[in-house]
């Protein structure tokens, strides 16, 4: 079952993609969070990946081995309305910049077409070979 | 005239990584054959419908639990519906051939 051992890597992908997908997300919807439960400003976070070693089983793939924090210092506004705002008036934003969110969105989404693309190409041939010595 | 590259082009700060703990992913159902080389046909046959079946009653679980709003991922789903169907296509085919063999054994002129 070759062609279908194709389609699990390709599904690998589309699963660590799905979860890029999904952190990206969460860095974008809090861009502007100024607190959290945990009292320390959001962090950016970023999906770690790394190779399935091959096996019989699963001729490689992609996995997701954990999700770091990207510890570059946060953003600092001077907002001395803001609730937020320290004794300086200034207010700690999440160090998320939009701009390299947008960018790693797009490579995230295309990357994701990229192993649909694969899949359906295994796919089409698995069912080509079905259309073996159909007459 | 020469044009002065503000900060904006100034090279980012490598982002210093601290591990957290990695998420529960939903691995693909690993279905493979284990073929013993004296194992009939009858029960290879066997084995390889029940593996078809089994693909069809995940992708059957996997799209009731998707239904009932259980937190399912939809390329997982989408995915174990290909899988039944494809697998469930080349046992079609395989069915196929053996009646037509069957059939053109019967047409046999004795």
């Amino acid at each position: 079952m070759g062609l279908i051992s194709t389609m699990k890597v390709s599904a690998s992908g589309l699963s660590a993609e799905r979860l890029r997908m999904d952190i990206i997300a969460d860095n974008l919807a809090n861009a502007n969070s100024t607190r959290s439960a945990t009292g320390e400003v959001y962090r950016r976070k970023v999906a770690i990946l790394e190779p399935i070693p091959p096996s019989p089983a699963m001729p490689g793939g992609v996995r997701v081995v954990g999700i770091a924090t990207d510890i570059t210092p946060p953003r600092m506004v001077y907002q001395p309305g803001h609730p937020d705002a320290d004794a300086n008036g200034y207010v700690t934003y999440p160090n998320v910049d939009i701009v390299h969110e947008m960018v790693d969105l797009i490579t995230a989404s295309r990357a994701y077409e990229a192993n649909l693309t694969a899949y359906n190409a295994a796919k089409s041939m698995f069912l080509r070979t079905l259309d073996i010595g159909r007459v | 005239m020469r044009i002065e590259s503000p900060s904006l082009f100034k090279p980012l700060p490598r982002p210093e990584m601290r591990e957290v703990e990695p998420p529960q992913l939903l691995e693909p159902e690993a279905v493979e054959l284990n073929p013993t080389p004296e194992a009939d046909f009858g029960q290879m046959v066997k084995e390889i419908i029940q593996q078809v079946s089994d693909a069809q009653n995940r992708a059957g679980e996997l799209a009731q639990r998707f239904a009932t709003g259980e937190p399912v991922d939809e390329h997982t789903l989408i995915l174990a519906m290909e899988r039944a169907n494809l697998a469930f296509q080349l046992t079609l085919h395989v069915r196929n051939k053996v009646l037509e063999a069957y059939q053109e054994i019967m047409r046999l002129q004795v």
